[in-house]
């Protein structure tokens, strides 16, 4: 579609003066044209559009009218969001539709998008949003004894800085942490480490594509690695993209350094190459043959952490049509829970970046053949707030909140609504000293080398599940199995370990500001994490299959299930099969069933995560399966035979 | 060198709970890796039966992975017996035929449960992974 330049003479002038340009909608028709985040930054002189099928027809052919809609607008020019966006797909999402209208600074978004608003040729106008990364700016350098790699030889992989990753394995002995709080990655690895079909798509700041952990794990675009420089070689409307693209500086290459390293450290966790002898291991890094995931540059965020609502459509576009089955993003809009239940809702309805993210979840646009739809996986947010950030609160998307190496939330982490499921985030500390109670992986040290660095915040908890994901879906693989996204996830979901556990008794420690203290703070984080920890070991094994119990006829089966808050539902066809009668109920934790005939059959334990009291945003509903065998007899020790 | 290989023959033999005079055919049959693929539910079973007269059986039915039990068996006519390491016999004695590579089931109770087993070699990421419910005596 070609570009529409036009250069009006027409002064620019506010809301007053849209009459003058042939208005053809009552005020209230196109009051409701108006979407995107009211309370949040806007970009100047910009806004996205979306045009009528006939417009945008008409812009192809030269019958477009740009005088009149776009005449109250000085020095305007139309770009279409996305490239190439004319195939059957991108038709049904409606995404050939949407334009970025640049204009002078002189006239206020607001007045111009009323001014825009009122043509029937425009069916929504969107502020083109700022946002702004889920991280802090802190992070330290990596001073830690490197042992060789003989004396490292006890850890499951040979990089000499696994033994100071408590997020993949914790065993305690880092002060204050708990063995067994981090990801549990440790066993999974035994079964799975990784697939290059799975390609993870990092929507943040540049990976640091030449650092020497990540160099061998990013996702290469044959055609134009293989191509001319200067030449879009796979006509996917990028020129040079090789390992991804920069959405957010238009060129090909990514921007990282000491201070802008974010998307290189969530890189690392997810799939820094594993057992090649230096520097960190990851979560799906492979096991040093080159069978570790994929990760895809998708850089949307400039190097001081700004990003804006266009940038991120653009990587979900790009993302869905080059391979990503993943879309790791650790990043929020910081001001959408100021919003009403309807607002949220026009918003998810028309908003451009929510169309390229159901494009990217459409199941069309499937990269990965375990799995019927792509994932999107977002960090909750660093505000201690109880509520997740949009767009992880959004119900398609999975929210993850953050916790230390002792188990207990990160005071940081916002909890409750919209969250969905916590992972090794990490602990805020002041001093170099504590930083090992961070997270580490690759980074740009202070010197501005490629290194290794502490993080923190759920921008890092975020990563750890994405990896888990990408793990799950390199198991499935394996197994030759196929999941839908609600299966999948109601199985990441079901699989978490029991954090609301550890938050028992009077009082607990948390670590703040580098130091332990007693609180009572943590508590009101009691039951909104999410559904647990993520534990990558339990949730591959949650793929082999669902969980079975056996019994035998007239004996009474209890089944823990661990809480009361689950829905119970036993369908007739289970019930006529095992001859259960009446309706078990959950009690304790627990559910009494007996059958009294030989056969087998399925109950499903329903249950919700994320609620908002306010019902303002949506939960997310998950499941578990659980299947009952009975049999005409059961050895004692639990054997089948 | 033929005088010792053919006492190692004989020798081999003797030890074998595949001996040609108690069931040869059958017993030699069963011998190998199975995998269950039509069972009473769908959980994850694999079976080795070795010629020593030793079984693993590696299961999964919980959440938490594959589970090893050991322990011996026994072929009497086409009935098929075990009893676990830790002394408990098997919930049933099973009525046993193999065709081909597929092992068939029946269990010698009531219900005459059947279970159907496919030849194959045990994923070596499952025996690793496997934590030991019956460990070897």
């Amino acid at each position: 579609m070609k570009k529409i330049l036009l250069i009006t003479a027409v002064a620019a002038c506010c809301c007053a003066c849209v009459e003058e340009y042939g208005s053809s909608l009552g005020k209230e028709e196109s009051a409701s044209k108006l979407v995107g985040n009211p309370f949040g930054e806007k970009e100047a002189g910009t806004l996205l559009v979306k045009f009528t099928d006939n417009a945008v027809k008409g812009m192809e052919d030269g019958t477009f009218d740009s005088a009149k809609v776009l005449g109250g607008l000085d020095e305007v020019s139309i770009d279409p969001i996305f490239p190439a966006s004319s195939d059957n797909i991108s038709v049904s999402h409606g995404l050939h539709k949407w334009h970025m209208v640049s204009f002078s600074e002189e006239i206020s978004v607001e007045a111009a998008a009323e001014m825009l608003s009122v043509h029937s040729e425009v069916e929504a106008v969107e502020y083109n949003s700022l946002l702004k990364s889920s991280h802090t700016s802190e992070s330290v350098d990596y001073t830690g004894n490197l042992l060789t790699k003989s004396a490292a030889a006890g850890n499951v992989f040979n990089d000499p800085m696994l033994k100071d990753q408590w997020d993949l394995v914790n065993d305690g002995s880092l002060e204050g942490a708990v063995a067994g709080a981090d990801v549990g990655v440790k066993d999974a690895w035994r079964l799975t480490a990784g697939d290059p079909r799975i390609v993870v798509a990092v929507l943040d700041q540049g990976i640091a594509v030449i650092h020497p952990d990540l160099a061998d794990a990013l996702w290469e675009n044959e055609a134009e690695m293989n191509g001319t420089s200067g030449v879009d070689d796979d006509g996917n409307g990028y020129v040079d993209d090789k390992n991804g693209y920069n959405f957010a500086e238009n060129k090909s290459k990514p921007t990282y350094g000491n201070g802008s390293d974010h998307g290189t450290h969530i890189a690392g966790t997810i799939g820094a190459v594993n057992n090649n002898g230096i520097g960190v291991s990851s979560i799906a890094g492979g096991s040093g043959v080159g069978d570790g995931v994929r990760l895809m540059s998708c850089q949307t965020f400039q190097k001081d952490g700004q990003s804006t609502s266009s940038w991120i459509a653009k990587a979900f576009y790009y993302a869905a049509k080059n391979g990503a089955c993943i879309a790791q993003c650790s990043y929020g809009y910081n001001d959408m829970t100021g919003m009403s239940a309807s607002e949220i809702a026009a918003w998810m309805d028309k908003s451009v970046e929510y169309e390229a993210l159901q494009f990217f979840l459409d199941p069309a646009n499937a990269n990965c053949d375990a799995l019927e739809t792509n994932i999107a996986v977002y960090s909750a947010g660093n505000f201690n707030n109880p509520s997740s950030l949009y767009p992880g609160a959004f119900e398609e998307c999975i929210s993850v909140t953050a916790f230390c190496p002792d188990f207990l939330p990160g005071g940081y982490s916002n909890y409750g609504a919209g969250c969905d499921i916590a992972a090794p985030g990490g602990d805020i500390v002041e001093g170099d000293a504590n930083a090992p109670s961070m997270i580490l992986s690759t980074g740009i040290g202070r010197d501005g080398q490629l290194s290794y660095v502490y993080k923190y915040g759920t921008s890092m908890a975020c990563p750890h599940v994405t990896g888990v994901v990408a793990l799950g879906m390199s198991y499935a693989l394996k197994l030759g199995k196929k999941f839908s996204r609600e299966d999948f996830i109601s199985r990441l979901l079901t699989s978490a370990n029991d954090i609301d556990g550890k938050l028992t008794g009077s009082t607990s420690k948390l670590w703040v500001n580098g130091n332990k203290y007693e609180s009572t703070d943590v508590f009101v984080k009691k039951g909104r994490m999410g559904t647990g920890a993520v534990d990558a070991w339990k949730f591959l094994m949650a793929l082999e299959g669902v969980p079975t119990y056996m019994t035998v006829p007239g004996k009474t089966l209890v089944i823990e299930v661990g809480s009361d808050a689950y829905t119970l539902e036993i369908d007739s066809a289970c019930k006529e099969a095992l001859g259960i009668s009446g309706t078990p109920v959950i009690s304790d934790g627990k559910i009494e069933l007996t059958c009294t005939k030989i056969g087998a059959g399925k109950i499903r334990l329903k249950s919700t995560v994320g609620k908002d009291e306010a019902g303002v945003i949506p939960e997310l509903e998950y499941q578990k399966e659980i299947s009952i065998v009975s049999r005409p007899a059961v050895a004692q020790n639990g054997g089948w035979l | 060198m033929k005088r010792i290989i053919y006492i190692t023959i004989v020798a081999l033999a003797a030890l074998t709970g595949c001996k040609k005079d108690e069931a040869p055919s059958l017993s030699r049959q069963i011998c190998g890796e199975w995998r269950g693929s039509e069972l009473a539910a769908e959980v994850g079973i694999y079976i080795s039966f070795a010629s020593d007269g030793t079984f693993e059986l590696y299961q999964k039915l919980s959440s938490e992975g594959f589970e090893l039990r050991r322990g011996k068996w026994t072929l009497d006519g086409n009935v098929l017996s075990g009893t676990y390491n830790d002394g408990e016999a098997w919930a049933a004695a099973y009525t046993v035929t193999v065709t081909g590579d597929v092992l068939t089931m029946v269990s010698q109770n009531e219900g005459a449960e059947t279970g159907v087993y496919q030849k194959c070699e045990i994923p070596g990421y499952i025996k690793e992974s496997s934590s030991v419910i019956v460990k070897s005596l």
